[in-house]
């Protein structure tokens, strides 16, 4: 025992002992990396040659495979909800998952192989069809068959009235603005909605299918305590557990209305704020699917992963908003120096390679749109610092002390934070100093996002699928809406927006979108970045399955597991 | 006269000059490594404190055309550049001011509770003893790093730099490093408490506050002493996790080295430069203090210096 014991402490190793051996270790390293690393060859920092703007991706031969149900698939999105309630939450976080446990009148047909991923054309999905519209005004929906709730209860026209009532007069609702269009919901029978328009609405059939469209929750779960924190819809996955922060767990609906739908008898969603993370999971084939990587980490899977599939699609980078009800954001020449003082390519170089081009009010991926350098006010998104600084001094300000306000990396990702680092410290050129307010995304979404912030805010944009977006975005009427953030009073784009939504004749309509371009293009109520490019990795043995520009992932349903 | 009387006294201050040098030299010669630590960290602090001034840049300045994206170190770019076109080498001697001020004030708060609580368990003993040591072994109980990111998610509730904000969080990293302090002060007033000098100043009627801090701390002030070089090293790397997850006080224009780790860490794969160098100041850091505090303590222990 004593000679175990001496053996023992003869192994012991002094605490100074290892703090010697372990500075000796770091010199070690130190000196292999120095000497052994030299100059990083491997850095990929020579930017793409800017190719312009991908065209919009066509569509591609549909599978000819059998679908093989069964099985379970798991996915990753950027973070899990922080409440479940559709009525209560616009984020893209919970159109993601509204669209496994909910369902609407209509829904994208995009999501499979055939259709092109910015294809914003739409299916019935609680309707049997497209409505009939027996007028400008009026769109008359036929409900299917045997539609059931998760919780084994009917769904009628009654819950179709009900789930529109909730959005547009529920106190805490924040779709009211959005569906401000909607006069009445009438339900003369157990299957029928007539829907009745306050004035003619060209976009009334891709709101209501659309990301912010009526998801039907039946009432007893709506307006229950569990709400915020389950789901209960007629979707094709019902939600069956939650990993507060980690992940949301579904199981295939037996009962769901539209047959074989769906495939797959498991869903798992992941919430990985963490880009690194979400490469690490998918390369070492943790997930079936992962998405919206940029440049760097794009590059990085398709090292890691070249056996699995993936398709790029174009994104849009963000955009700034201002308070221009007040001083100094109020004056134009104010907001176009801002504009002209971004150095936009130097911002894609850091952050997408060198990838994407300027982007405008309407994204310009949209066939109709007109790239930036065909606008007649192109002149505002180049980087000009000498003019930046001449239209400060003929706004008469000196230097501006301002917040910048957004969300925490959780939210959008290390890009959206090193988007707005790189802008501020671009805008200190021409005096405009800013304290940067960072907020966890729960706050940002809630007042920031809701237009409660000082001096100027900041958020990624998506891509729209429905034209009259731009109303949300600028309208003083019925009250400010709830996504005019930049609070602007422009009785000229009100107008214009207002002659734009009753246009059904495509033709006719973007010749007034084409005004609108220009008008907001002038005034730069918006400041808006570039675009991007987000990649979609997926495993290969995943059938009829395709990325879309879309946020509901009500399309997962459609897509199996290739066992052989 | 004056002259001829005051000849004397220079000589005796000469010698006394020639002999603290003498022994300082001395002392350097026996504990090398300790001596190369406290050079080191004697250069940290001035270079905190003129970070300013020999930075070539603001820790925030974006030059794409001066600092090219990713650029490995160079002449130009000592330490490199970011993905976000800033130069590392400024950022890195900036980074330093957050990085050892929250050390430093983290100890220096840390002390001042490490010590009161310390000196009131082993001085009073009793139920007081078993109240604090209690408390102690509760905060002891939890890990550190989650003791700290539950605090700051509480406390520190804006982001960003402030003065309001560098208190909080030193005070934050102080609580947690207090119970080591406390321990060791405990255990030192304890073996002081029941010498004569002590029952003396109490026989005499000196109140208990005079008797802490006119008798027992001066003779237990050296272990303070080493454990508070110690904890620097820690209270850094406490600064330095903290500001990694995104819970520190550092921004773009007050970067610390944990924050220079976060913003780069997507970049790590491309560039080595982003994450060795905060990565290597940290360690440096932390090595030098915990080294230069273990000189220290043999340098102040009685016994060590008899033996040697």
């Amino acid at each position: 025992m004593a000679d175990q014991d001496n053996y023992w402490l003869r192994r012991r190793i002094s605490r100074r002992g290892a703090l010697r051996g372990s500075a000796l270790a770091g010199v070690a390293a130190a000196s292999y990396a120095l000497v052994g690393c030299g100059d990083d060859d491997d850095a990929d920092d020579e930017a793409t040659p800017t190719a312009g703007i991908q065209p919009t991706a066509g569509a591609s031969p549909t599978t000819a495979k059998q679908p093989v149900p069964g099985g379970s698939f798991s996915f990753q999105m950027p973070a899990i909800p922080p409440s479940l309630d559709p009525y209560t939450q616009t984020s893209f976080q919970n159109a993601y998952v509204n669209g496994l446990s909910y369902s609407k009148l209509l829904r994208f047909k995009a999501g499979t192989p055939e259709v092109a991923p910015a294809d914003n054309s739409m299916e019935p999905d609680l309707a049997k069809a497209m409505p009939e519209q027996k007028d400008d005004l009026t769109y008359v929906f036929t409900l299917k068959p045997n539609l059931k709730f998760h919780n084994g209860r009917a769904l009628t026209s009654e819950d179709v009235r009900y789930a529109f009532d909730r959005y547009l007069n529920f106190d805490k609702s924040v779709h009211k603005t959005g569906l401000s269009f909607v006069d009445k919901i009438e339900v003369p029978d157990a299957t029928t909605v007539k829907i009745t328009t306050k004035l003619p609405y060209a976009d009334t059939i891709y709101y209501l299918g659309g990301n912010l469209g009526v998801w039907i929750s039946p009432k007893e779960h709506a307006e229950s305590a569990d709400a915020p924190t389950k789901m209960v819809g007629s979707g094709p996955y019902m939600h069956t557990g939650t990993e507060t922060g980690v992940s949301l767990s579904f199981k295939k609906f037996a009962d769901y209305f539209d047959k074989p739908y769906p495939y797959f008898d498991e869903l798992k969603a992941f919430g990985v704020s963490d880009t690194s993370k979400r490469v690490a999971d998918f390369s070492s084939k943790q997930v079936d699917l992962s998405w919206l990587f940029l440049p760097d980490p794009r590059d990085q899977i398709k090292k890691n992963r070249p056996d699995a599939k993936f398709e790029e699609t174009q994104g849009i980078g963000g955009y700034i908003y201002l308070r221009t009800d007040k001083p100094p954001f109020n004056n134009k020449l104010v907001r176009q120096a801002i504009s002209m003082a971004l150095n936009r390519q130097a911002i894609r170089d850091a952050i997408t390679k060198g990838e994407g081009v300027d982007e405008q009010l309407y994204h310009v991926g949209f066939p109709f749109a007109r790239q930036v350098k065909d606008l007649p006010q192109a002149k505002y998104w180049q980087h000009n610092l000498a003019e930046a600084k001449k239209l400060m001094s003929a706004a008469g300000v000196g230097e501006i002390n301002t917040t910048w306000s957004h969300a925490d990396v959780t939210a959008y990702g290390q890009e959206y934070l090193d988007t707005a680092t790189l802008a501020q410290a671009q805008l200190k050129a021409i005096g405009i100093n800013i304290t940067d307010n960072t907020q966890p995304y729960a706050n940002y979404i809630s007042t920031t996002y809701q237009g409660n912030y000082e001096g100027i805010g900041h958020s990624p944009r998506a891509v729209a699928y429905w034209l009259d977006f731009v109303t949300e975005r600028f309208t003083q009427k019925p009250k400010r809406g709830r996504i005019n953030l930049s609070y602007v009073t422009d009785s000229k784009l009100e107008d214009l927006m207002d002659k734009q939504r009753a246009q059904f004749k495509l033709e006719e309509r973007l010749q007034t979108v084409k005004q609108i371009e220009e008008h907001v293009a002038e005034e730069q109520y918006e400041i808006y970045f570039s675009t991007d490019t987000r990649t979609y990795f997926w495993n290969p043995d995943i059938q009829n399955y395709r990325p879309t520009a879309w946020f509901p992932y009500t399309h997962l349903m459609k897509s199996w597991r290739d066992k052989a | 006269m004056a002259t001829q009387a005051a000849a004397p006294l220079m000589q005796r201050e000469v010698f006394a000059r020639r002999s603290r040098r003498a022994g300082l030299w001395r002392v350097a010669r026996s504990k090398p490594i300790g001596a190369i630590a406290a050079l080191i960290c004697i250069l940290l602090v001035l270079v905190a404190i003129a970070a300013d001034v020999i930075a070539p840049q603001a820790a925030d300045a974006v030059d794409p055309l001066k600092n090219p994206r990713l650029q490995a170190p160079s002449l130009s770019h000592p330490f490199g550049t970011d993905n976000l076109f800033r130069d590392m080498y400024s950022r890195t001697l900036i980074g330093s001011r957050i990085s050892l001020g929250i050390g430093f004030t983290s100890v220096f708060f840390g002390t001042i509770i490490g010590t009161t609580l310390g000196m009131v368990a082993g001085y009073f003993r009793g139920w007081v003893d078993l109240v604090v040591s209690r408390a102690i072994e509760v905060v002891l109980g939890f890990p550190p790093l989650v003791l700290a990111v539950f605090l700051t998610a509480i406390f520190l509730t804006s982001k960003g730099f402030s003065w309001k904000g560098f208190f909080i969080l030193s005070l934050t990293i102080g609580i947690i490093i207090a119970p080591a302090t406390a321990r060791i002060v405990r255990g030192s007033v304890l073996s002081v408490r029941n010498l004569q000098y002590v029952e003396a100043a109490e026989s005499v009627g000196n109140s208990p506050l005079r008797i802490m801090f006119r008798h027992v701390l001066p003779n237990v002030v050296a272990p303070i002493i080493v454990i508070a070089s110690i904890q620097i090293g820690n209270a850094i790397l406490a600064e330095a996790s903290l500001s990694f997850l995104g819970l520190g006080i550092s921004d773009d224009s007050h970067p610390s080295w944990g924050k220079m780790l976060q913003d780069t860490r997507q970049q790590w794969h491309l560039a080595w430069w982003t994450a060795f160098v905060p990565g290597a100041a940290i360690s440096i850091a932390v090595l030098s203090f915990n080294l230069f505090g273990d000189g220290l303590r043999d340098v102040l222990d009685p016994r060590l210096r008899q033996s040697s």
